[in-house]
């Protein structure tokens, strides 16, 4: 920055200037185009707009001074400059990914999943990788805050709140902790746990209370229900051949998510020819549903008579298998009762799916959703009991959680505590009640009881901002903790960095209140860290040096949970469910059903004041910076909805104005709505009523109540007619007949499919879908045989479309946040983005995926038109952007077949010159030119990585090796769909890819010679129900 | 039509610059023009408001080299613009550019053609200042007022008294005899009326505010100063990113590197083995290499060995590193002890690797500048330097045993 | 002036026997003097000069105001987004270079062709011809994304010591813009030395008779200076024609070179001068008609001068319709679904109105010329040439934002919407050039009078001496 004062004064006077209403009227005249009449929120527009104020406040100001600040004695292995990873674990809602943490300089700056972690496998989800972010949130809290009632809050210190604890907690210590609750999220650290029992040893009177908006509690209470015990289910979908998931999106929203889309990758490897096959039940189109074979769209309620009939359906054939002993040929048995007339498509599938997982019993899997009611997860357990599942694909270990009560239970508990009085001193540990309580419970009114309350958090939110005192609460990055994954494993929590902000974790303030004078948060994670060592390896005699490895590798090995062979219980006569169950017609009356579903940008809202996760496009909606209530075409048709307008949506007695998003494949008469909106003390990127920042969407928890947590019937939907344009990255305007008709056109050329059998047939059937002359040259091509040879491949069959990939890319490359005026007006800046379409009847569509970045093509036809020379061929085949030269004519971008090239209309880091964003700075990559305004740019194929693999490799005096160079977006794949690395050498993985038969170069029928590869998707559809199939890809809509 | 008479600027004490005749018409102009040409008068021209065809014969002028000016202007721009890109692109400066060949004529057509173009025009353009004798913005002519109507539907023929066959009366009778109908005598201007005034003013005006800002510019370069040079647009020259070791208001030490944390494990940093990383075995300093020691070893250690420790100890080890002599030379540093000296030699080498690591006395830690496998590697060549001071004769090889003293 | 001597209708005989007149009335060299210096001599201008300066210097302040805006803020204030990186700023530049066509047409080629009766009109069209262009010049300059180091097109040795890369057609344009607007500058002053001699001798005053002198570079008419000027104005009207068919080819360029289906055609060049004469004529006539009525040059302008250049608006007319027809046809016929979607969708798709009204003014409405009272009916011929500017303004539109906004990758569709801002520099162009026009009109010689002398008769030096001489 720069050291003259000169400019900051220049600065702060624009600020001023940007602060008048004149100027801000200015402002919002800005676009009246991108306007949208629920108002332009002033401060993010502010912080966008000061962007473009940034040229004129550094305009006749100095050249900057740098200073240079060695340090006196460099510590060993820290090299300036030179990045280090550490392992850590990352624990959201009790859901654990093992981490790999780089840090420059001593600043964690970038995410990585970590490889030697069972459950991460090298690979994050979207939060991870977005994590980074929140830890540099400048809206974090940043001191302690006190608001005695009445009074306006005014920030206070730790040695306050201590002072105050010390005398408080120690009045509470006499009286055994009466009058005292807790209330903290779900969270699977050990130490938080010891910690827990330590303090309700100290107050035996208190009151522990754990609520999670969306928990796992049905699937606790369905294995209980089938077995008795706590159990936690394990699948191992690598051995799995046939997969039916009952509302689960196992490859999103599961715990192991990253392990189980992994798996399922490798098990559709088609070369080993044992490729598995996938049907999803949902009623809403999830991650998992569209890599799905089959997917039949049921409302939420059906699902469970599916599950019924599916149960009846195998059982009848498992009885007859049984008849005639080890014959495992299923047959039709006679005198079987017939099945009553269901729904065409439901009774096709039901039959087809039945018979395809038995025939592969002991090699299927069947899933439940926690969405789903505890009866359809125990019907789940019968079935892969039935299908010999259990031990061979589905495993079974102890569920920690199994004691505690269910979250809205505990919760309903404490707002019955809070009512009778009996709570005085109420201690929040990072959850936010008022914003995500049932509706029905009232949280707000009840909480107002307690005469103490105390909230620790990363934010000062909802809730926070109703008590009394608000501690800042450390990040992950900066805490010492632990955490066990889903399947057990135990890995340790490092800090990467000291509290930017004095935050503390839970478990030093647990340790404060119980009268510790210093915490000393790794000692006590030391402890918990003996003791399980101590159960996991009790001959490993050197624990110091068991900790430094565990540390090391981010985990203690063979601390999983020992797998169990539970007894079911009552044995079961399945019965099938009466046919009207599985009408698929709207339902009568036009009560329609409302299904709450967890956020794919914003999880349960935690993440809602992260501009990475809500710039992200949703997978299936490409929705950014909002919500919306998604419904089907026929839906939306017989309510009379029309796209890009709002709703008035009722649920007993409560209401909520949200816009509507038609989704193809959303259940008929069901309303999914995403939760995680509409925050109104998130901060000033998700909302924040105090500064004036409405928020971003609306609060879908406002219909949320204790009965319907997960979906419920009776909502009524009244279009309002008022227009509401949302941010969508892709099918924008309504799409009219002769786009329709041209985008079906080229479908199938862009992404190129084929069922299973057919790929069999001609397993170069990709190569031949487009039909062009030879493709030569008026000139001698250049040639790039020596040396290196960078390129790229993407398996479509393997993409998911998980995201986590776009918001490796932002956190690697220093892509801008644009907001939602700019993505209105097209402007997103995402270097590599997942164009995802349709296919196929628009109530049952099939969904396909495809990743795209810049392909580098060798005869770039962005580059021949570049006046400047501002983009050129790098020797080893990089379309190199050299930002310095850009003078922004766009004609490259014009000129660009696959649009992937993005400009910068504005100055969008301005803002970032303003006082008190120092610290939002720090989450940039040093690596990696930040863009001024006016300038091109794109992917790079993250070339500072490979600048540092040569580098490296050079050091250690060794040639590059396969491998040695992972792009930002390949190492965050969970699937494995993405490799690059060096076409010319023989034996790399991508130049394997490259010669595979399914590789096709999109668009190389224009000659552009693209180094990005993709293999063709292979479905696997189910013979018995492929013509179904086929007619999807044949009519793609 | 007023009568010409004579203003009071020109008296007639003036000597005359030529006769003004006025005709009725263009063809009276013409024939006059031919007549007066006949009559063997050079220094005379037709004056009209428009061009007359046939004047040039009458007067019989030649026609100009013009169009072969223009013809060779073009010519010049073909060679300069082919050239020019052609060295730019692909000589100087040549960019793989959409894989295509670094000069290919059809890329290049467009701008050639322009170029030609452009530099027929402009000197087409010059012709009718060089030929035409433009500007001239002082002329006798301009004097006499019926002279004005020239441009607008006056004929005249004018004739220089510069002209050898000039006689005031005489000419003036031949040109009233061709018809004619006013004949004027213009004479010289008067001093300083030649061109305004204004023009010189205004010239000299523009040439001076035209030199200030260069000079500007080179006082600025010319002078120190101790600010930073202006930066006018930032583009991307401020970056917001924290550059290694660089400054940041966030923390109390104003650096933007953090400390590491104590207890934490980076990646790559576990050193679990104690003999290769510290130098330790069985809770003493290592009597041996924790690798086996090679050619290559031996090689690698030597050229660290003179990177890092030569400056102080000496090529030898004998400690007389330049930086030492020099130092000492101005009696700052005691000696030092040579590296084959007794108590060094007895070292084991796991102390030795550990002194490297750390430091000793007035020698700072290498730990941070040199990776481990070279540390072992100066080890190893330091033993070899060791055993070169008390290897028996027999072992140094044949040819070299002359070399020692 | 007198209106005995020839009637206009005269000038519309298509006896082949006698070469029908150039100009009405019974003019004579001084008349025509008075006539054509009145103008720019009015002792106290018209009120309707004062009333059309304000209203085009609003604009054009507008235009100055919002070029400011844009520097300062970003090229974002305008609506253009990914993929439709090009909208108005390209549009309105690619009208008014064509615009810039018609005047370099009439006084460079028509000149070679000896087609006298341009002299009345080519004045005119060559002023306009250069403020179109320096208006054009305007937008690619400002339309990029760093304005501020613009001068990186141009080759000049550099710290860098990187050159520009002349593949791109970019570079090409600024040339082949700039080559042109220089060229069409100095033939406009060229022509016009005569002339400001003219005004010089009339002045009055002082101060301005020094500043016409300066500006007439002390032209005395004599014989000499005539045959040079002569020569010149030859040479420089041969190097001009061939700059009016390469410019507008070139500006073609910076689509066809292109890989966008709609754009990469080699018809482009073609298609385009054609549009340009198209759209400059139309220009022309739309400016002539109130000057003409203004400015009383009733007889120098007359309707046979309406009724050639009409002639050749249908001409072109057909040219760009042919085009129209063309495009399509070689898009079904080479078969590429891209290419032929391109066109569906221009005709079909969201923009469906910007290529109707595209082809209903150029193609249709222009066939009204067929018809001899469209072409010499003032207030009939108005309206049409209005239609033409607008359907030529809708063509570029057209081709650049229906085929930008939808190309390759479905996934990257998206529709432009224009800013307030695209509006307004829109119309501000319009404004900056009015002013130019307008100031034209005010202070220089509006008509070549030398030219229009030399088509008088009396104007050769053959005929019998002593003819009869007006006052």
């Amino acid at each position: 920055m720069p050291q003259s004062p000169d400019p900051k004064r220049h600065w702060r006077s624009l600020e001023e200037l940007a602060d008048t209403p004149h100027f801000r009227a200015f402002l919002e005249a800005e676009f009246p185009a991108a306007d949208d009449p629920g108002g332009v929120s002033r401060r993010r527009w502010l912080q966008l707009m000061g962007a473009s104020l940034a040229l004129a406040s550094v305009g006749g100001c100095y050249w900057e001074q740098r200073e240079l600040l060695p340090a006196v004695d460099q510590p060993v292995d820290r090299l300036p400059g030179k990045p280090l990873h550490f392992a850590t674990a990352l624990d959201v809602a009790g859901a654990v990914q093992g981490l790999m943490v780089t840090s420059h300089d001593g600043r964690p700056i970038k995410i990585e999943g970590n490889g030697a972690h069972p459950l991460s496998l090298g690979a994050t989800d979207a939060f991870a990788q977005a994590s980074i972010l929140s830890l540099y949130d400048p809206d974090r809290t940043r001191r302690v805050v006190r608001s005695a009632d009445g009074r306006a809050p005014q920030s206070s210190t730790w040695d306050e709140f201590e002072r105050f604890a010390r005398e408080h907690f120690g009045a509470l210590r006499d009286r055994g902790g009466e009058g005292l609750a807790v209330l903290a999220g779900a969270s699977a650290s050990p130490t938080l746990a010891a910690q827990r029992a330590g303090f309700l040893a100290a107050f035996p009177q208190a009151r522990w209370y754990e609520y999670e908006p969306l928990s796992r509690d049905e699937e606790i209470a369905g294995a209980r229900l089938v077995t008795g015990g706590a159990l936690r289910t394990q699948l191992d979908l690598a051995r799995a051949r046939a997969v039916l998931t009952l509302d689960a999106d196992l490859f999103a929203e599961h715990p192991a998510a990253l392990r189980y889309a992994r798996d399922f990758a490798r098990s559709r490897e088609v070369a080993g020819g044992r490729t598995s096959r996938l049907y999803a039940v949902e009623p809403t189109y999830t991650i998992t549903g569209m890599a799905a074979d089959h997917r039949l769209a049921l409302r939420a309620a059906q699902v469970a008579s599916f599950a019924q009939l599916l149960e009846w359906e195998v059982a009848r054939l498992a009885g007859l298998a049984a008849a005639d002993g080890a014959d495992d040929s299923p047959a039709e048995d006679p005198e079987a009762p017939p099945a009553p007339p269901y729904d065409a498509a439901v009774a096709q599938l039901v039959r087809a799916a039945a018979r395809d997982l038995w025939e592969h019993r002991g090699e299927s899997v069947v899933a439940a959703g926690p969405r789903q009611p505890a009866a359809v997860h125990a019907a789940v357990h019968r079935l892969n009991a039935m299908l010999r599942n259990v031990g061979e694909t589905v495993h079974y270990t102890e569920e920690p959680e199994g004691a505690r009560p269910a979250h809205h239970e505990a919760l309903a508990a404490l707002v019955e505590a809070l009512r009778g009085g009996t709570v005085e001193t109420l201690l929040i540990l990072g959850s936010n009640p008022l914003y995500n309580a049932p509706a029905d419970l009232d949280f707000a009114a009840a909480f107002e009881q307690a005469k103490v309350r105390i909230h620790a958090s990363l934010y000062r939110d909802e809730t926070g901002r109703r008590c009394h005192w608000h501690l800042p609460e450390a990040h992950f990055l900066e805490s010492w903790g632990d955490a066990r994954s889903f399947d057990g494993t135990y890995s340790l929590v490092q800090p990467l960095i000291e509290p930017l902000f004095g935050g503390r974790t839970a478990i030093e303030l647990l340790a404060l209140l119980r009268g510790e004078a210093v915490p000393r948060p790794r000692e006590l994670v030391r402890a918990t860290f003996a003791s399980i060592a101590g159960e996991v390896a009790p001959e490993e005699l050197d624990l110091q040096a068991l900790w430094r490895r565990t540390l090391h590798d981010g985990l203690l090995a063979g601390s999983a949970y020992p797998r169990q062979l539970p007894g079911l219980l009552a044995p079961h006569r399945p019965q099938p469910p009466p046919p009207t169950e599985l009408d698929r017609g709207l339902p009568a009356g036009g009560e329609m059903e409302l299904v709450f579903c967890r956020d794919r940008s914003v999880f349960d809202g935690r993440f809602a004041n992260n501009g990475w996760l809500q710039e992200t496009p949703d997978p299936l909606t490409k929705i950014t910076w909002d919500n919306a209530a998604l419904l089907s075409p026929a839906t939306a048709a017989a309510l009379g909805v029309e796209a890009d307008t709002r709703v008035r949506l009722s649920y007993q007695g409560r209401e909520v104005e949200m816009p509507v998003y038609i989704l193809p494949g959303q259940a008929a008469g069901s309303v999914a709505l995403p939760l995680g909106y509409g925050r109104t003390a998130a901060g000033t990127v998700g909302g924040d009523a105090e500064a004036g920042v409405p928020p971003v969407g609306a609060n879908a928890y406002r219909l949320r109540t204790s009965e319907a947590l997960a979906f419920g019937s009776g909502l009524t939907l009244v279009p309002t007619g008022t227009p509401y344009r949302l941010a969508t990255t892709q099918d924008h305007h309504a799409i009219d007949t002769v786009g329709l008709r041209g985008r079906a056109r080229r479908l199938g050329e862009l992404i190129r499919e084929a069922p299973l059998d057919e790929y069999l047939a001609h397993p170069d059937f990709a190569r031949h879908v487009v039909h062009h002359p030879p493709l030569k040259s008026l000139w001698e091509e250049w040639s790039y045989e020596e040396g290196h040879r960078w390129g790229m491949s993407i398996d479509l069959s393997k993409c998911i479309g998980c995201n986590a990939c776009v918001v490796a890319c932002t956190a690697e490359n220093n892509v801008p946040v644009v907001g939602r005026e700019r993505v209105l007006m097209g402007r997103e800046m995402h270097w590599i983005r997942v164009d995802r379409y349709f296919q196929g009847d628009p109530e049952e569509p099939a969904a396909a995926c495809q990743p795209l970045t810049c392909h580098h093509c060798e005869n770039a036809p962005c580059e021949q038109v570049c006046p400047v020379a501002a983009t050129v061929h790098s020797r080893e085949g990089l379309n190199d952007m050299v930002y310095n030269r850009c003078v922004g004519t766009r004609y490259c971008a014009i000129n660009c077949p696959y649009k992937v090239r993005r400009f910068n209309y504005f100055h969008y880091f301005g803002d970032l010159d303003q006082p008190g964003n120092e610290v939002a700075n720090m989450a940039f990559n040093p690596e990696v030119t930040v863009r001024g305004r006016g300038v091109m740019e794109k992917c790079t194929f993250c070339v500072q990585r490979i600048q540092n693999a040569r580098i490296e490799a050079r050091n250690r005096r060794r040639p590059l090796a396969d491998g040695d160079i992972r792009t930002a977006c390949q190492q965050a794949c969970p699937a494995e769909a993405i490799e690059f690395g060096d076409l010319n050498d023989p034996a790399s993985r991508v130049r394997t890819a490259h010669n595979d038969d399914r590789a096709y170069g999109m668009l190389a029928e224009l000659n552009v010679k693209p180094r990005t590869a993709y293999l063709a998707r292979i479905r696997n559809p189910n013979p018995e129900l492929s013509d179904a199939s086929d007619e999807h890809d044949r009519h793609p809509a | 039509m007023s009568e010409a008479t004579p203003s009071p600027e020109n008296a007639p004490a003036e000597k005359p610059a030529l006769l003004l005749a006025e005709f009725d018409s263009a063809a009276a102009l013409v024939a006059a023009a031919r007549s007066v040409r006949e009559a063997g008068y050079s220094r005379f021209d037709a004056h009209s408001p428009f061009p007359i065809h046939g004047i040039d014969a009458a007067m019989g002028l030649r026609s100009a080299l013009l169009p072969w000016l223009v013809f060779f202007a073009g010519v010049v721009g073909l060679v300069v613009a082919l050239g020019v890109q052609l060295w730019m692109n692909a000589v100087d400066y040549p960019l793989n550019i959409s894989g295509k060949p670094l000069f290919s004529l059809p890329a290049n057509v467009p701008i050639t053609y322009e170029l030609i173009v452009l530099l027929a025009g402009g000197t087409a353009f010059l012709g009718i200042f060089l030929f035409g004798r433009l500007p001239e913005l002082a002329h006798p002519l301009f004097v006499s007022d019926r002279f004005r109507r020239v441009t607008d539907d006056g004929f005249f023929l004018s004739i220089e008294a510069a002209d050898e066959r000039f006689d005031e009366k005489a000419t003036s009778a031949l040109l009233r005899r061709l018809g004619a109908r006013e004949v004027e005598t213009v004479f010289e201007p008067a001093a300083g009326r030649a061109i305004p005034v204004a023009f010189f003013w205004v010239g000299i005006l523009a040439a001076v505010l035209a030199l200030l800002p260069p000079l500007w510019i080179a006082r600025v370069r010319a002078t120190r100063s101790h600010n930073p040079r202006v930066q006018l647009i930032f583009d991307m020259h401020l970056q917001p990113t924290y550059r290694p070791q660089g400054a940041s208001p966030l923390f109390a030490d104003g650096r933007a590197a953090r400390p590491p944390i104590p207890g934490t494990v980076a990646r790559g940093q576990l050193y679990e083995d104690d003999h290769y990383y510290r130098g330790l075995a069985d809770g003493g300093f290592a009597e041996r290499f924790p690798r086996e020691v090679t050619m290559e070893t031996m090689r690698r250690g030597e050229e660290r060995f003179r990177i890092y420790c030569s400056a102080c100890h000496g090529l030898d080890g004998q400690g007389e590193g330049m930086t030492l002599v020099r130092a000492q030379a101005r009696g700052e540093w005691i000696p030092l002890l040579p590296l084959s000296a007794e108590p060094i030699a007895a070292q084991p080498v796991g102390e030795l690797f550990n002194t490297i690591t750390h430091g000793i006395r007035t020698m700072p830690a290498y730990g941070n500048q040199i990776p481990v496998e070279d540390r072992w590697a100066i080890v190893a060549h330091l033993r070899a330097l060791q055993y070169s001071r008390r290897a028996p004769l027999e072992e140094v090889p044949p040819e070299d045993r002359p070399r020692l003293r | 002036m007198s209106t005995t001597g020839i009637r206009p209708e005269d000038t519309m005989s298509d006896d082949p026997r006698r070469r029908a007149p150039l100009v009405t009335g019974s003019p004579t060299f001084s008349t025509v003097t008075e006539v054509i210096c009145r103008v720019a001599e009015a002792p106290k201008t018209p009120l309707a000069w004062y009333v059309a300066m304000v209203v085009s210097g609003a604009f054009a302040g507008l235009f100055l105001v919002l070029t400011g805006h844009l520097l300062v803020t970003g090229v974002g204030v305008w609506g253009n987004n990914a993929p439709v990186y090009w909208a108005f700023d390209i549009t309105n530049f690619v009208f008014w270079v064509g615009i810039g066509h018609a005047g370099t047409l009439i006084s460079a080629v028509l000149f070679i062709l000896r087609q006298k009766w341009r002299t009345s009109i080519n004045r005119l069209a060559e002023a306009m011809t250069v403020f179109a262009v320096m208006v054009a010049g305007l937008f690619p300059a400002i339309h990029i994304g760093r304005v501020w180091v613009v001068y990186w097109l141009l080759p000049y040795p550099n710290q860098m010591g990187i050159w520009p890369n002349f593949r791109s057609p970019l570079l090409w344009d600024v040339v082949a813009v700039t080559g042109y607007a220089t060229v069409s500058a100095l033939f406009w002053y060229v022509g016009m030395i005569p002339d400001l001699a003219t005004l010089r001798d009339r002045a009055r005053h002082r101060i301005r008779r020094l500043v016409l002198g300066a500006a007439a570079l002390g032209w005395r008419g004599s014989a000499r200076q005539w045959q040079h000027y002569e020569k010149a104005y030859l040479l420089l009207a041969a190097v001009a024609t061939p700059l009016v068919v390469s410019v507008h080819s070139v500006v073609s360029f910076d689509f066809a070179v292109s890989i966008i289906p709609g754009w990469h055609t080699t018809i482009f060049p073609v298609y385009f001068v054609a549009g340009a004469i198209f759209s400059g004529l139309a220009m022309v006539i739309t400016l002539l008609i109130p000057a003409r009525a203004f400015l009383g040059l009733e007889d120098l302008v007359t309707i046979r001068h309406f009724d050639n250049i009409n002639k050749v608006i249908l001409a072109t007319s057909l040219m760009v319709g042919y085009a129209y027809g063309i495009e399509v046809f070689s898009a079904w016929y080479g078969g590429g679904h891209y290419e032929q979607f391109a066109f569906l969708n221009r005709a079909y798709g969201p923009y469906w109105w910007a290529f109707w009204t595209m082809v209903v003014c150029n193609v249709a409405v222009p066939q009204l010329f067929w018809l001899r009272v469209f072409r010499t009916q003032v207030w009939l011929m108005l309206p049409v040439v209005l239609l033409v500017n607008v359907g030529m303004w809708f063509e570029r539109f057209v081709i650049i934002v229906t085929s930008l906004s939808r190309d390759y990758l479905p996934s990257a569709w998206r529709p432009f919407t224009p800013t307030w801002v695209d509006f307004g520099m829109l119309l501000g162009s319009f404004g900056v050039f009015f002013f130019l026009f307008l100031l034209f009109l005010r202070f220089l010689p509006i008509v070549a009078m030398a030219e229009m002398k030399t088509i008088l008769p009396g104007s050769d030096g053959h005929g019998e001496v002593g003819q009869a001489k007006h006052e």
